[in-house]
């Protein structure tokens, strides 16, 4: 196991953006520093010798009284003004006076700055009694810092004797799909492996052996291409045709489907549907709610290999060969739309967590963002080498992985890069997911690597951080 | 038409919808049921009557303000509006005064706007500026400046 900080440099920003009002943004008006300023006439005293305002001019020269509006306004309003200041400025007002320092100081004021702008990144639950909101807000911004700056350790997870092609984890586990047929469920904390799901070899002897092997759900007999857990199941689909569901936490096969005719390539469910797709050119949506897990529909979606899809509230975005991006109305399979615009075939999609957006990658090395209410690219991410194999989106960021072995981090908002790992992967990266802490990934040698942005950072609050 | 008398005896005449921009005014007229009738504001004086008015005829027939999720994620928090940005270039007692007034009439968006501009003066600003901006009496110790200063050196410049 290794252990290493890395320090990068940013990328040069690419950055083909079909819209204009992103185009004259950088990175580094993000996050941390606080929501850029408008520097127009807002500002109607500034002491800036340039300001022309007359307001301005004439309050500097004493025409105009200054007030502390701290003793002007009621109590109940100021809480109201913080609201809008970043961090630094609201640590500015802490140190102006002790009237001043006892509203900035407030719980109230920093729980509203964390809900404010934080609360898009990361999440908290049952926080303790007694919360410090001014240390959670420490503690995420010194988080968010990390990110901005590539400062984590990496972990490398030994364990696979094949390819890795699928990847998801949450704060307890790590389960990863490969190509070695196994399914491995990793304990975070220690990184070892806890589980390893993988098919008994049944002696093949007879007529009836080999019918028994046809029934066999213990594990998959080829590739385990792609995978999705929740809290009470895990589905994982294969290159054996298959999915097969497992019960969580006890990991139990309770059910393999078969409809699909070739490779299985994408699994994406919810509460309500289990939709998987293949290279049959088909989308198949599956009751989950069944205990049979019938198969409610197939999609003709592709005349080609369907490589991605990805389910949100009631609507599938797929993605394949023909280079389209086609999104689907779960419940009646019928079309919604299409987007066109990249020029070879597509590897992956993802629809934002707030459903404005679908993010897709693929063979042009390019990652699009489109507008579900548009039907132009909202923005085109320029920057990896090579076929973009994986996209996930975390809160604002999103994360892509591609065979030119790199894994990349985009802000959102900006469309523009954050950060780009490099060096750590040694051949295709297959999978990349982030939370609000960490990125795993995963590639076509057999190591999994953890990428953890907390290291040496306060633990008192850490715990409580979820993505959205 | 209705007829608003400022805390200093001074008559406005505004149309319906744009008196209703107040909650408070909204409610009355709604209690009273005839929009004829001269409403008293006793907490607001003419002249920031006159400018409140002003705002509130600006943005008569504003959409019903959308709900914090449904905001463009691409927007700062602290944009304001050109107008809105010419309209609070006033001295800082009017804005604040301002800001009163759109608390009492109960004026959501008005009062945003308020807030967001006195954020703006904050924003960026040392505890030094801050203090000259709004003409502040510096009342720590140095013992008492440094364990702020120690205590929240975490936001400083990296």
């Amino acid at each position: 196991m290794s252990l290493f900080t890395t320090a990068f440099e940013p990328p040069s920003p690419r950055l083909a953006p079909a819209e204009d009002d992103t185009a004259d943004n950088s990175a580094k008006n993000s996050l941390a520093s606080g929501p850029a300023v408008a520097d127009s006439a807002v500002d109607l005293s500034s002491d800036d010798e340039n300001d022309k305002d007359l307001a301005g001019l004439m309050q500097n020269i004493g025409l105009y009284p200054k007030i502390d509006f701290t003793s002007y306004l009621p109590n109940e309003l100021l809480p109201k003004i913080f609201l809008y200041l970043d961090e630094r400025s609201l640590i500015s007002c802490m140190q102006v006076n002790k009237a001043w320092n006892s509203v900035a100081s407030s719980n109230t004021v920093w729980r509203n700055m964390f809900r404010r702008y934080w609360q898009r990144c990361a999440i908290t639950r049952n926080m303790p009694p007694n919360t410090n909101w001014r240390m959670v807000n420490k503690t995420r911004y010194e988080l968010e810092l990390r990110w901005r700056k590539g400062m984590c350790t990496t972990k490398v997870l030994k364990g696979h004797s094949d390819g890795v092609y699928c990847v998801q984890f949450d704060d307890d586990k790590i389960i990863t799909g490969s190509r070695d047929r196994t399914i491995r469920v990793w304990d975070m904390n220690t990184l070892e492996t806890i589980r390893i799901l993988q098919r008994e070899i049944p002696p093949r002897n007879t007529p009836e052996d080999e019918i028994k092997s046809y029934y066999d759900i213990s594990g998959h007999q080829g590739s385990v291409l792609c995978l999705q857990y929740d809290s009470k199941i895990l589905v994982t689909g294969s290159s054996d045709h298959s999915i097969i569901i497992w019960s969580i936490p006890d990991y139990k096969p309770i059910h393999l489907s078969r409809h699909h005719v070739a490779e299985v390539l994408d699994v994406s469910f919810d509460d309500k549907y289990i939709t998987t797709c293949s290279k049959d050119g088909n989308i198949c949506i599956l009751d989950r709610r069944d205990p049979q897990f019938a198969l409610l529909r197939t999609i003709p979606a592709s005349r080609g290999t369907v490589n991605s899809l990805h389910l949100k509230r009631g609507i599938i975005a797929s993605a394949g060969v023909d280079s389209v991006v086609r999104i689907w109305h779960a419940e009646t399979g019928k079309r919604i739309m299409s987007f066109h615009g990249h020029d070879r075939g597509l590897a992956c999609v993802q629809i934002s967590s707030d459903k404005k957006y679908v993010v897709s990658g693929g063979n042009d090395n390019k990652i699009r963002i489109w507008d579900l209410k548009g039907k132009r690219p909202l923005a085109i991410l320029e920057g990896h080498e090579s076929l973009v194999r994986s996209l996930h989106i975390n809160g604002r960021k999103i994360i892509s992985g591609s065979y030119d072995q790199s894994i990349k981090v985009w802000d959102f908002d900006l469309s523009a890069p954050l950060l780009d790992l490099k060096g750590f992967h040694s051949s295709w990266v297959f999978a990349a997911k982030a939370d609000c802490k960490r990125i795993v990934s995963t590639s076509y040698s057999s190591d999994v690597v953890l990428f953890d942005f907390t290291d040496g950072l306060d633990a008192t609050y850490l715990p409580y951080f979820r993505s959205p | 038409m209705v007829k608003l008398i400022s805390s200093d005896g001074e008559t406005f005449s505004v149309e319906k919808d744009v008196a209703e921009r107040s909650i408070l005014i909204k409610n009355m007229i709604e209690d009273v049921g005839d929009s004829s009738t001269e409403i008293p504001i006793p907490n607001v004086t003419a002249n920031v009557l006159k400018k409140v008015l002003e705002w509130c005829e600006h943005h008569k027939s504003d959409p019903a303000p959308v709900s914090e999720d449904d905001n463009d994620s691409r927007k700062k928090s602290t944009d304001i509006d050109e107008w809105d940005q010419k309209f609070m270039q006033v001295d800082q007692e009017m804005l604040f005064e301002i800001i009163l007034a759109a608390n009492y009439l109960d004026i959501k968006a008005l009062l945003e706007v308020g807030c967001k501009t006195v954020a703006n003066m904050i924003k960026g600003k040392s505890p030094e500026e801050i203090r000259r901006q709004f003409n502040i009496q510096m009342d720590f110790t140095p013992e008492e400046e440094a364990q702020i200063r120690r205590e929240n050196e975490w936001a400083e410049d990296r």
